[in-house]
């Protein structure tokens, strides 16, 4: 682990060509990449969409993203900050001082995997009838664009009725602007397209066939417009949805890579030290999730600030990072990751765990301890998405208990737990991990505005409003001046941690596990959903 | 031995019974407080500490603590299921069999219904759609085992409502219900009774995979959960797996041994 | 004699038609009952990407009352529609016949393979009731019987698979072979060794039993004695006339189990990443897929009517006897 860190390092300041080639390189030069081979790869879930321009979300981009390109890729800046954008489809892009309109210059000359043009066109249709009418992230960055202009060919200007920060849309880029075929989606029912099925985009790799509970097999589009590349003949997706097989699968040789946590963090160790490989904890910095509590303000207990804090303290943020996560998460502080070196500000209110101050605070606020020792029972929701979300569930139970509040689980599947905490406010805590999305503006905000309607998932539907924090987002929204930007969200930051609408726990990123032979296995901050051009087996 | 085969075995049975039923009230004293609590480091290996005698799960959880308070968990719902099971099918085959005509028709179709279904789909689909909680756990294990009883009690009750206690009864003008559930069911209940065993045996096992499943109470710890828990280190820490699964098997097999041992007893070839 | 099987046949399918119709209400009932709907689900999995939910409940037929969607659904089993996925955006009837062979490959295998076995084993045993072998394969069996399949699963998995590296981990196939040449066929069969064992041992355990009671009740029988008078070979005498009525039993058994064995398949599957029926079921739980949950229950209980029906045509012809009764 420690070990590929430093090697990264290393290749950025320049030392790597003194090492030799015995490194698992990331960027591969010419002289040491080879081509051809199949990536096998574990899949845990096929969903059920594989449009990434309509469901932005990373199990649709695991796939999606080697078909399918945005405009622009997140890179690693020189120095090693997970920050910059990259071109893909777009060479370059400019935005208006006002904030009205974003001026895109598109890459020429790329075909769509069925051999028709790519042109401004397809970025015109996509933008006003995809990313801003149906696509989940979209419908809030994109909600202002009112027209896409299209001088030739090679330009498209996005056009805002409300300004719109030309830094919130550099970081939106990587995760919210897959480009679709405008000539496969024009005049029919953009929702029922089987091209959302069977993706046709213009990225390295061409969708060739999806078998349900079986594989997606993905094959090397030969006209990629980055010549040389993609390295890879093709990508075979195993469909495994147990991590105990994945491991296995892997020791096998059946499967060459498993991202996203795909291995129970328990096999980590033994995987490294007895098998030889590969494991990174890179690749994922622009795709971090926090562990959150959620909490329902229309409970009157919680609705009392004294009472959220004193959840904050009772909640042992190390420990839960060093028994669920077994050490591979970090205690959070506030609602932007510490990995987020743009945003992050240090300097808010710290909840240490100190469940004799939990109890003072609720005594205070008026909830005793009464003759069993309980002060009030609530029911608890953690969100089935991810193992560590459900363990969590078990772990604020006993924090609770400690301090005598008790707490009732019931675990739903993801559609009923959708609806419980988010259409019908069925909960009083609830358990998520919201993905951070490289800006406070795309997926944070939405977290703690308040007057969203019922229904809308991930976003406030804890009952909590406050003016000032509504104030505060309204700012940041209209601020086009980058640093004044910056500091709108530190100011964010701190009240969010006054206030503790909703319990930040610990921030994670996923690990990859890979076959000792495979490379470029964290080439950028989003690697898993990036496109693997770059991918080789050794 | 030979004059009671059977009864060595059923003892040997009973007596693993009695015991599990021992540890699970012993649970809650020996291992006081939460069986899910973080109590140590994760992952420490079995027979190390003797804190810990059995060692400590992914999470740091006491294993020892787990398995005994599981063992009254799943008793507790084993036990409920098959009693369920038990009163809906007799009641409704010592109907069907009484009254026997169009009912009875209309009944056995619906057993068989049921019968055709597999048993553990159904409960999937209960739990799944309903929520996994105690009752509604209960309910669909029940859900697949009350058949089997029911199309035994009408089968009895069959063989015995042309009896001629039965139309003495009748004559003296005692109510249909009264005759079929006070004079038939009394004689034509044994048989069904040796179903016991094979319908808890069976429950524990239902209950266990939908517990590996993921579709137990959360709030609650079975040995299925505790399997489904150890799989995802079944290579780093295949004791996590072994242990409840270990457990599993004795208490199915002395559910068992001890329901064969009955139905021998209860055999009337036996009893004449 | 054929008019009257014929007549037998016709009378099975008839009543399994109308145990068929009760399956589907109470089915339906149960999707009913269900709370939150497709539309729920869908917006569940696209992160409310897709559109307004009201618009989409009507689209999909959903904003109806109850009896008229009883009746749409009944009148969409007619023409064997089953609805339509959640999940997988598909309708019912193509994701079950996709999967349903691997299904059936898996659980008509291990029927075979616990049949096999079990009546060998019951042979075995009923040859010397009492004896130390009878004794041994009394204790395995009622081993092999408390043993939750799932967990067998898993150990087998630990010891054949992971340790000892002899068999391959799961799937159907590794996706190497082109399908049909003899290489692929052994491929399919490495792959099943496993799970076949994992679901088929508790039969066996069962038929074994089943097979050596009847072996027992066989030899008390007056032809048994006569044949023994008569100076026929023991061999002859064991497997021509005790076993052929032995068996019976366990061919009722059989049918019996069907169920059981679909719903056993639930989990192997599940262990062994095989994608087949009892996968897509599990499948459909996680992602509420109710219309798929639902209707992989009326298919399996299709199945096991027909399986029934043909039980009896098998005993029918084992024992004349049955048509008439």
């Amino acid at each position: 682990m420690t070990r590929s860190l430093s090697r990264r390092r290393l290749l950025r300041t320049g030392t790597a060509a003194a090492l030799g080639l015995s490194l698992p390189l990331r960027h591969p030069s010419a002289a040491t990449t080879s081509k051809g081979g199949i990536l096998k790869v574990a899949a845990d879930t096929e969903p059920r969409n594989l449009n990434p321009a309509i469901v932005a979300s990373n199990g649709v981009f695991f796939v999606a993203s080697k078909v399918v390109e945005p405009l622009a890729e997140q890179a690693f800046a020189p120095n090693g900050a997970p920050i910059g954008q990259v071109p893909r489809l777009a060479t370059g892009w400019e935005g208006a001082p006002d904030g009205r309109s974003v001026r895109l210059t598109l890459r020429q000359g790329v075909t769509w995997h069925d051999g028709q043009p790519f042109d401004s066109r397809d970025v015109a249709f996509t933008a006003l009838e995809v990313w801003r009418k149906l696509q989940n992230l979209g419908q809030v960055v994109f909600a202002s664009l009112e027209a896409v202009d299209t001088p030739d060919a090679a330009t498209a200007i996005l056009r805002f009725a409300q300004p719109v920060p030309f830094q919130l849309f550099r970081n939106a880029m990587p995760a919210l602007t897959s480009v679709l075929p405008r000539h496969l989606y024009e005049g029919g029912d953009i929702m029922t397209n089987p091209a959302n099925k069977q993706p046709v985009g213009t990225g390295p790799f061409r969708f060739v066939e999806h078998k349900e509970g079986d594989y997606y097999r993905l094959e090397r589009h030969v006209g990629y417009w980055q010549q040389d590349q993609p390295y890879l003949d093709g990508i075979l997706y195993r469909v495994l949805p147990d991590k105990g097989a994945i491991a296995a699968a892997l020791e096998t040789g059946d499967i060459d890579v498993a991202a996203f946590s795909a291995v129970s963090l328990a096999d980590i160790d033994r995987l490294t030290q007895q098998e030889g490989m590969q494991v990174d904890q890179e690749g994922y910095e622009a795709l971090t999730y926090q562990v959150m509590i959620e909490i329902n303000h229309r409970r009157k207990e919680l609705a009392d600030v004294r009472v959220r804090r004193a959840i904050a303290f009772a909640v042992d943020r190390k420990q839960v990072a060093d028994t669920i996560f077994m050490g591979r998460a970090t205690p959070a502080t506030g609602p932007v990751p510490r990995s987020d070196a743009q945003f992050f500000e240090e300097s808010v209110p710290h909840y240490a765990f100190d469940p004799a101050m939990a109890e003072r605070m609720l005594d205070e606020a008026g909830y005793p301890r009464g003759a069993d020792g309980k002060r009030f029972s609530l029911s608890l929701l953690p969100a089935p998405w991810f193992e560590q979300t459900l363990q969590m569930g078990d772990y604020l139970k006993q924090a609770l208990a400690r301090i005598g509040i008790e707490a009732i689980i019931t675990v739903l599947d993801p559609a009923a737990h959708q609806q419980a905490v988010y259409t019908d406010h069925r909960f009083d805590l609830a358990i998520g991990s919201p993905a951070y999305r490289n800006d406070p503006g795309i997926s944070t905000t939405i977290l703690y505005k308040s007057g969203i309607p019922a229904g809308v998932p991930f976003s406030n539907q804890y009952g909590y409003a406050d003016t000032l924090m509504d104030n505060i987002i309204a700012q940041a929204a209209a601020a086009t001046d980058p640093i004044m930007r910056i500091t709108v969200f530190q100011r964010f930051q701190k009240y969010a941690g006054l206030q503790l609408p909703i319990i930040p726990v610990v921030d994670f990123t996923m690990l990859t596990t890979a076959r000792p032979n495979v490379r470029g296995i964290a080439a950028n901050p989003r690697w898993a959903v990036s496109n693997w051009a770059d991918t080789w087996l050794a | 031995m030979r004059r009671h085969p059977g009864l060595i075995e059923a003892a040997a049975g009973g007596a693993f019974l009695a015991l599990l039923l021992a540890m699970a009230c012993l649970a809650s004293w020996l291992w006081p407080g939460d069986p899910l609590a973080f109590v140590s480091k994760p992952l420490r290996p079995p027979f190390t500490d003797p804190h810990l005698p059995l060692g400590s799960d992914r999470l740091g959880r006491d294993v020892a603590a787990m398995l005994a308070h599981a063992a009254g968990n799943t008793l507790l719902i084993a036990g409920s299921a098959t009693a369920a099971a038990f009163l809906v099918g007799v009641v409704l085959g010592t109907v069907a069999g009484f009254a026997g005509g169009l009912l009875d028709e209309f009944l056995m179709r619906i057993v068989e219904a049921f019968q055709v279904i597999p048993g553990f789909l159904l409960a999937l689909a209960l739990v799944a759609i309903l929520g996994p909680s105690l009752p509604v756990i209960v309910l669909a294990i029940a859900a697949g085992a009350w058949p089997a009883p029911a199309r035994l009690t009408r089968a009895e009750v069959r063989s015995w409502r042309s009896r001629e206690f039965v139309d003495a009864a009748r004559l003296l003008g005692m109510p249909p219900a009264r005759i079929a559930f006070c004079e038939v069911l009394p004689n034509a209940l044994p048989p069904v009774l040796s179903l016991i065993g094979i319908i808890t045996a069976a429950a524990i096992l239902v209950e266990s995979a939908l517990s590996f499943l993921g579709l137990g109470d959360p709030n609650r710890i079975t040995w299925g959960r505790m399997v489904a828990d150890g799989r995802s280190v079944l290579r780093s820490a295949p004791a996590l797996t072994l242990i409840p699964g270990t457990a599993i098997c004795l208490t199915v097999l002395s559910v068992g041994i001890a329901g064969d041992g009955l139905t021998r007893l209860l055999d009337p070839r036996r009893l004449r | 004699m054929n008019f009257r099987l014929a007549r037998f046949a016709a009378r099975r399918l008839g009543t399994g038609l109308l145990v068929l119709l009760i399956v589907s209400i109470v089915n339906f009932m149960l999707l009913a009952a269900a709370p939150g709907d497709a539309v729920d689900a869908y917006l569940a999995e696209t992160g409310g990407a897709g559109g307004d939910a009201a618009g989409l409940r009507t689209a999909w037929g959903l904003s109806l009352g109850l009896w008229p969607r009883l009746c749409l659904y009944l009148s969409g089993l007619l023409h064997f529609d089953l609805g339509w996925s959640v999940a997988f955006d598909r309708p019912v009837v193509g994701l079950i016949l996709e999967r349903l062979p691997n299904t059936l490959l898996l659980s008509g295998t291990a029927l075979a393979f616990a049949a096999a076995l079990g009546t060998s084993m019951g042979i075995l045993a009923g040859m010397r009731p009492h004896g130390i072998g009878d004794g041994i394969l009394r204790a395995l069996s009622l081993i092999l019987s408390a043993i939750p399949n799932f967990w067998l699963g898993l150990m087998l998995m630990l010891l054949f698979t992971l340790k000892l590296a002899w068999l391959p981990l799961g799937g159907i196939s590794s996706l190497t072979a082109s399908e049909g040449s003899l290489s692929h066929v052994l491929d399919v069969a490495k792959h099943l060794v496993l799970p076949v064992s994992a679901l088929g041992l508790g039969y066996a355990a069962l038929y074994q039993r089943l097979m050596r009671a009847g072996m027992v009740q066989a030899a008390g029988e007056d032809y048994v004695r006569t044949a023994r008078a008569k100076g026929l070979a023991r061999r002859r005498i064991l497997l021509r006339h005790m076993a052929r009525n032995a068996i019976l039993p366990v061919v009722t058994m059989l049918g019996l189990q069907a169920g059981t064995l679909l719903g056993g398949s639930v989990v192997i599957e599940s262990v062994f990443a095989i994608p087949g029926l009892g996968r897509l079921a599990a499948e459909a739980v996680t992602r509420r897929d109710a219309p798929l949950l639902l209707g992989i229950i009326l298919i399996s209980a299709l199945l096991v009517i027909l399986i029934n029906v043909l039980i009896d045509l098998v005993q029918s012809k084992l024992d004349p006897r049955v048509v008439r009764s």
